[in-house]
C-alpha cells in the first residue's frame, strides 16, 4: 500500500498515518505537507519516501554505491529512519553547484538536499534551510608534530594547494608563501606523499578522507579559520515545505552523537580551528581528539565575498571584522552565524530597540559575567577585554533601526 | 539563362577576389562559408527583388532540444547537420528533399549535460577526402566515412570529466585536423591538436600557454600558468597564401587576477600569454608565428575567441591582407594578418572597461574603476562577460564591402573572482549581477560595420540579445534570426527587413545558402538557447519567455515560377 500526498492546503498541518507494511509492523509515516507555492510541476511520489539529492560520486560525502556511502548518504538514511520514512536518491553530479541544486531540487526530482550553505542567499528565496548541522572547511596537513600557531608557520615552506580554491587565493596574496598548485586535493595530497611539498592547504573533508583511507591517518590535519575558510552545512529544502524542515531540525537535533560519529568515520578534521593570523580569543593548543565534532568554528557570509584576511580594509572595519569574526567563533551556536537569528528572543540584532542608549553597556555586562540563570555563560576569560570590545563592535554594526 | 547570369556573376566576382580571401559560390562547404570566415555566398538568384517569397522547402527534426548552434555543410549534393547534445545526431541528408542518406548517433556519456560548462551545443562538422570530422562533448574527434557514417577513427583531445568539452568544428588543413576544445575556467592548460586525417594519430599539440623555459612563461605570476585557461573553444581560420592557422584564445583562469599577477591596470609583467589573445599559427609545425593578446590580464571573463575574417581591405590605398576580429571586449580589431600588425581597433559598442586600444603597444587603455579586483567590486561594467560579441558569427559581404555583426548591450558587476565551485567543496554563494542591460535601452543590435572607416553604418536595434549569426549575399541580402525565433533577411545595404519567417523557438546559429540544380537554397537552424539565460536573472527570463526550445532544420527556396 502506498499513501499518495493529496495534502493541498497551504501551512496544512504535518498528518501522521499508521499503516501496515508486507511485515506486519505498523510504521508511522506522514505527508509532506505541500503548499501552493512548493506545487512544482512533477511527479506525485509517495509520502513514506524522504526523496534525498546528492552527488553520486562525492566522497566523504555521498556515493551512489560501494562500502562508503558518505556522512551524507548514511545521514539521510539516519534521518529517514527516524522519520519513519523510505529513502530514495535524485543523483546529480555536481561540478557547477547551482545546477545540480536546480536539476534536483528545484526540479522536484527531490526535497531534501544535504550539504547545502546555511546562507539566506544561497539560490536566493527558493531555498530553505534547516539549522547546520556539520562545519566544514579548509585545512593544513602535514607531517606530524604540526605546530601551528598561524599560517605564517608554513611560510617559505613548499604549501600545495588546489587549483581555483581559497588557500590558492590566500597565499598568492600574501608575501613569502610557496605555492605548488594542483588540479584535485587527492593530487596534492600525494604530492606531499612523495615529498613534492612539505605541507599542504586543502579541503578538510577531502584531505582528511584521503589520509584516512589511503595513508592510514599519518598526517596530522590542522583546520584553519579565516575568510572565506570555513562553512556550515545544512540540509536545503524547496520553499514552502516548512514542515520537512521542521521535522528534519528536529531530527538532526536528536543525531547530533550520530553526526559526530559519522565525522570521524569519514575522516573529518576534528578540533579548534587556528586562525589565519593567530588572532585573540582562539583556544590554544587546539583541543584534539575529542570524541565530538567542535561545531562552529567560524561562519564568514558567504553571500558577497568579502576581502580575503590581509588585504587593506580601514582599521574600524577590520575591528568589526575581527569582532564578527570572533562572535562566530563564540556566540553563534546561540546567537546564530553573523547575529542573524530567527529566535527574536536570542536576537542580538534587537539589542538597540530593547536597551536603546544603555545597550553597550547591557551587552557588556552580561558578555563579561554570564547570565548563568539563562544559559549564557560569562566569556571575559575567554574573549580577553580587547575581545569584548570588538564583539561589541560588530554587534552595534548589525543593530536594527527603529 | 538567369543561371548563366549568375555563374557569371560569380566568375566575376571570384576573379576580383585575391586568391587568399575566399568566397563560396554553389557549395558552402566549411563551417564558415570558407576558411576565411566570410560567411559571404556569391549567389544571386534570391535577392532583394524576390525574397519576399522566400518559403519553406523542407524541414529536418534534429532530435534534440535546446541550443541548437550547427551550421550545415553541404559536399556535392549532401548537407550535413549536427543536433546539439553530445551531439546526439549528425545527419547526412539530400540537400533537395531532406531525405535522410544516414544518421550518426554517438553514444553520449550519462550525465553529459554535469560536465559541460556552458550547455551542450555543437557548431557542426568539417569534412575532406571523403571523411566527416566532429568534436563531441566527450572531448573526442571523429572521422565518419562521408557517404555511409560509419565511425573510421576516434581520438580524445580532453577528458571530458575536468569540464573540457568541444563544441566547435575542427579546422582542415592539408592531411591534418585540427582542434581546441572549451571550458578554459576549469583546472586546464589550454592547447590546440592536429591530427592526421586518415589515422586519427596526434601530429602536434600547442600549449597555448607557454611552459618554463618558453617565451611567455614570464607572464604568469608563481605555478600559474599550469591551469592557466587559454583553450581555443571556437572555430579557426586559415590562409593557404600565407599558410597560418589563425585561433583565438579564451579568458584565464581562475577568473580573478590575484592568482595569476597584480590584479590591477598596473599590470606589469603579468600578462598572461597567450590567453585573451589572437594566435597566428604555422600548420605545419604547430608553432606560434605571432600573436596579439587583445585584453592582457583579463578578469572580465573577455574571451578572445570570436572568429577572425580574413578579407583583403584597402587601408591607407594599400591592399591589405586583414584579419577582423570584434572581440567580445567590445573592440573591432583591424590586424595585418601577415604579422599581427595592429591596424586599427575601435569600440563597436558602448563600453567603458577601456578609453581605447593605443596603438602603439596595442594594449587597452583601462578605466581603473572598470577593473574587477579582490575586495573591489567594479560596477555597471559594459559589455558584460558574455561580451559586446559572442560566438554568433559575423559575415563579410565582398559586395558592400561591410561586415554584419550581431551585438550585444549589457553590462555587470563583478567583484575578483573568489574561488569556484568545487566538486566535494563547498556550495558558494556569490552572486553577482551578470546581466543588466545596457545603454539605450536595447539588449541587441544587429550592425552593418565599415571595418575600414571603422564606424557603424546601419544598426537594427533589438529588445532581446542573442541575436544569430550571419550570412551575406550577392543577392544584395543579410539573412540572420533572433531568440523570438524569427529568421529574417534584410537589404544589405540599409539593413530594412524584407522577409521573415517565424521558426518557432530561437535561432542562434548562424545559416548558410547554397546551390543545387540551378536552385538556389537558404538554411538555419532553429533551436533556443538553455543554459546562457540562467546566468542573466529577469533578462534571463525574458530570453526563457522569447520561445519554447526547440531543434529543426528549415531550408527555404523561391517558388518554382
Amino acid at each position: 500500500m502506498r499513501i499518495r500526498a493529496t495534502v493541498s492546503e497551504p501551512s496544512a498541518p504535518v498528518a501522521r498515518v499508521a499503516r501496515k507494511d508486507g511485515a506486519g509492523r505498523i510504521i508511522l509515516c506522514f505527508f509532506v505537507a505541500l503548499t501552493a507555492s512548493a506545487a512544482l510541476p512533477g511527479p506525485a511520489f509517495p509520502a513514506d519516501t524522504l526523496r534525498v539529492c546528492a552527488d553520486p560520486d562525492n566522497l566523504p560525502f555521498s556515493r551512489a554505491e560501494g562500502p562508503d556511502r558518505g556522512l551524507y548518504v548514511e545521514l539521510a538514511e539516519l534521518v529517514a529512519g527516524r522519520l519513519g520514512l523510505r529513502s530514495e536518491y535524485a543523483w546529480f553530479l555536481s561540478h557547477y553547484g547551482r545546477r545540480a541544486v536546480r536539476n534536483t531540487l528545484l526540479a522536484n526530482r527531490c526535497d531534501a538536499y544535504f550539504g547545502l550553505p546555511d546562507d539566506t542567499e544561497f539560490m536566493g528565496r527558493s531555498v530553505i534551510r534547516t539549522r547546520p548541522f556539520l562545519d566544514v572547511g579548509y585545512a593544513v596537513i602535514g607531517p606530524r608534530p604540526l605546530a601551528l600557531a598561524s599560517l605564517d608557520d608554513i611560510k617559505g615552506r613548499r604549501v600545495a594547494v588546489q587549483f581555483g580554491t581559497t588557500p590558492q587565493l590566500l597565499l598568492a596574496t600574501r608575501p613569502g608563501f610557496r605555492s605548488v598548485t594542483f588540479k584535485l586535493a587527492e593530487e596534492a595530497m600525494e604530492a606531499l606523499t612523495r615529498g613534492e611539498a612539505d605541507v599542504a592547504f586543502l579541503w578538510g573533508p577531502t584531505a582528511g578522507y584521503f589520509n584516512k583511507t589511503r595513508l592510514g591517518g599519518a598526517y596530522a590535519i590542522v583546520p584553519i579559520a579565516g575568510e572565506g575558510l570555513q562553512w556550515q552545512a545544512a540540509v536545503g529544502v524547496r520553499k514552502g515545505q516548512d514542515s520537512l524542515k521542521t521535522d528534519l531540525d528536529r531530527v538532526l537535533d536528536q543525531l547530533k552523537p550520530e553526526i559526530n560519529t559519522l565525522a570521524d568515520k569519514y575522516g573529518f578534521p576534528l578540533g579548534r580551528p587556528v586562525n589565519l593570523d593567530g588572532q585573540r580569543g582562539m583556544l590554544w593548543p587546539p583541543e584534539r581528539g575529542v570524541g565530538a565534532l567542535q561545531l562552529v568554528q567560524l561562519q564568514e557570509s558567504t553571500t558577497r565575498p568579502t576581502p580575503a584576511a590581509g588585504m587593506p580594509t580601514s582599521t574600524g572595519d577590520g575591528l568589526v571584522r575581527l569582532g564578527r569574526s570572533l562572535f562566530n567563533q563564540h556566540c553563534s551556536h546561540c546567537h546564530a552565524p553573523n547575529a542573524v537569528s530567527a529566535e527574536p528572543t536570542r536576537d542580538l540584532r534587537r539589542l538597540a530597540l530593547r536597551y536603546g542608549s544603555r545597550m553597550r553597556e547591557t551587552a557588556y555586562a552580561a558578555i563579561t559575567i554570564g547570565r548563568v540563570d539563562k544559559g549564557m555563560p560569562a566569556w571575559k576569560d575567554l574573549l580577553g577585554e580587547e575581545g569584548i570590545q570588538n564583539v561589541l563592535g560588530f554587534l552595534e554594526s548589525v543593530q536594527r533601526q527603529p | 539563362m538567369k543561371t548563366f547570369t549568375a555563374l557569371l556573376v560569380v566568375l566575376m566576382l571570384a576573379g576580383l577576389a585575391s586568391p587568399v580571401a575566399a568566397q563560396t559560390g554553389a557549395a558552402w562547404s566549411v563551417y564558415g562559408g570558407d576558411n576565411a570566415n566570410t560567411r559571404y555566398s556569391t549567389l544571386n538568384q534570391i535577392n532583394a527583388s524576390n525574397v519576399g517569397r522566400l518559403k519553406v522547402a523542407w524541414a529536418l527534426q534534429l532530435g534534440s532540444l535546446r541550443s541548437q548552434e550547427s551550421t550545415p555543410i553541404l559536399v556535392g549534393d549532401t548537407l550535413y547537420v549536427t543536433s546539439s547534445h553530445g551531439p546526439k545526431n549528425v545527419f547526412a541528408v539530400d540537400a533537395r528533399t531532406g531525405e535522410v542518406r544516414w544518421r550518426y548517433s554517438p553514444e553520449v556519456p550519462a550525465g553529459i549535460e554535469q560536465y559541460a560548462c556552458c550547455d551542450v551545443n555543437n557548431r557542426g562538422v568539417a569534412h575532406a577526402n571523403g571523411k566527416i570530422f566532429l568534436g563531441r562533448l566527450d572531448g573526442h574527434l571523429v572521422a565518419l566515412d562521408a557517404r555511409t557514417g560509419k565511425e573510421l577513427w576516434k581520438s580524445q583531445v580532453i577528458d571530458h570529466t575536468g569540464g573540457s568539452v568541444i563544441t566547435s568544428p575542427p579546422m582542415v588543413v592539408k592531411n591534418l585536423v585540427i582542434t581546441g576544445f572549451g571550458g578554459g575556467e576549469y583546472g586546464v592548460r589550454g592547447y590546440i591538436t592536429a591530427f592526421d586525417q586518415d589515422t586519427g594519430r596526434e601530429v602536434w599539440k600547442l600549449y597555448t600557454v607557454p611552459a618554463p623555459g618558453e617565451p611567455g612563461n614570464e607572464t604568469w605570476k608563481g605555478d600559474s600558468w599550469k591551469f592557466g585557461g587559454g583553450v581555443a573553444w571556437h572555430i579557426g581560420s586559415y590562409d593557404p597564401a600565407l599558410n597560418l592557422l589563425y585561433y583565438g584564445t579564451s579568458n584565464p583562469a581562475p577568473w580573478g587576477g590575484a592568482i595569476r599577477g597584480n590584479d590591477s591596470s598596473n599590470i606589469g609583467p603579468y600578462t598572461n600569454l597567450y590567453t585573451a589573445s589572437t594566435l597566428a599559427i604555422n600548420p605545419d609545425t604547430g608553432k606560434i608565428v605571432w600573436h596579439f593578446q587583445h585584453t592582457p590580464h583579463d578578469v572580465w571573463d573577455y574571451d578572445g575567441v570570436n572568429e577572425l575574417v580574413l578579407v583583403d581591405l584597402d587601408i591607407g590605398g594599400r591592399k591589405t591582407p586583414v584579419a577582423l576580429k570584434a572581440d567580445r571586449n567590445g573592440f573591432f580589431y583591424v590586424l595585418d594578418r601577415r604579422n599581427g600588425k595592429l591596424l586599427s581597433a575601435e569600440k563597436f559598442i558602448d563600453l567603458n572597461w577601456a578609453k581605447s586600444i593605443d596603438m602603439t603597444t596595442g594594449r587597452p587603455v583601462e578605466n581603473a574603476d572598470k577593473r574587477p579586483r579582490l575586495g573591489f567590486k567594479a560596477k555597471d561594467i559594459c559589455p558584460n562577460l558574455i561580451g559586446g560579441k559572442n560566438w554568433m558569427p559575423m559575415s563579410y559581404s565582398f559586395q558592400t564591402g561591410l561586415v554584419y555583426v550581431p551585438t550585444i548591450n549589457l553590462c555587470m558587476d563583478l567583484e575578483g573572482m573568489q574561488p569556484q565551485y568545487k566538486r566535494g567543496g563547498f556550495y558558494l554563494a556569490t552572486e553577482f549581477d551578470l546581466g543588466k542591460g545596457g545603454p539605450g535601452g536595447h539588449l541587441g543590435e544587429v550592425m552593418a560595420w565599415d571595418p575600414v572607416k571603422q564606424q557603424k553604418v546601419w544598426g537594427n536595434k533589438d529588445d532581446l540579445l542573442y541575436l544569430g549569426g550571419m550570412l551575406s549575399t550577392a543577392g544584395g541580402l543579410v539573412f540572420h534570426g533572433d531568440l523570438k525565433g524569427w529568421f529574417k533577411a534584410l537589404d544589405a545595404k540599409t539593413g530594412r527587413a524584407l522577409w521573415q519567417f517565424n521558426t518557432g523557438s530561437g535561432v542562434s546559429a548562424a545559416p548558410m545558402t547554397y546551390e543545387l540544380g540551378g536552385k538556389q537554397y537558404v538554411a538555419v537552424v532553429s533551436g533556443r538557447t538553455f543554459a546562457i539565460p540562467a546566468f542573466f536573472g529577469p533578462i534571463g527570463e525574458k530570453m526563457v519567455a522569447a520561445s519554447a526550445e526547440g531543434g529543426t532544420l528549415f531550408v527555404f527556396e523561391l517558388p518554382t515560377p
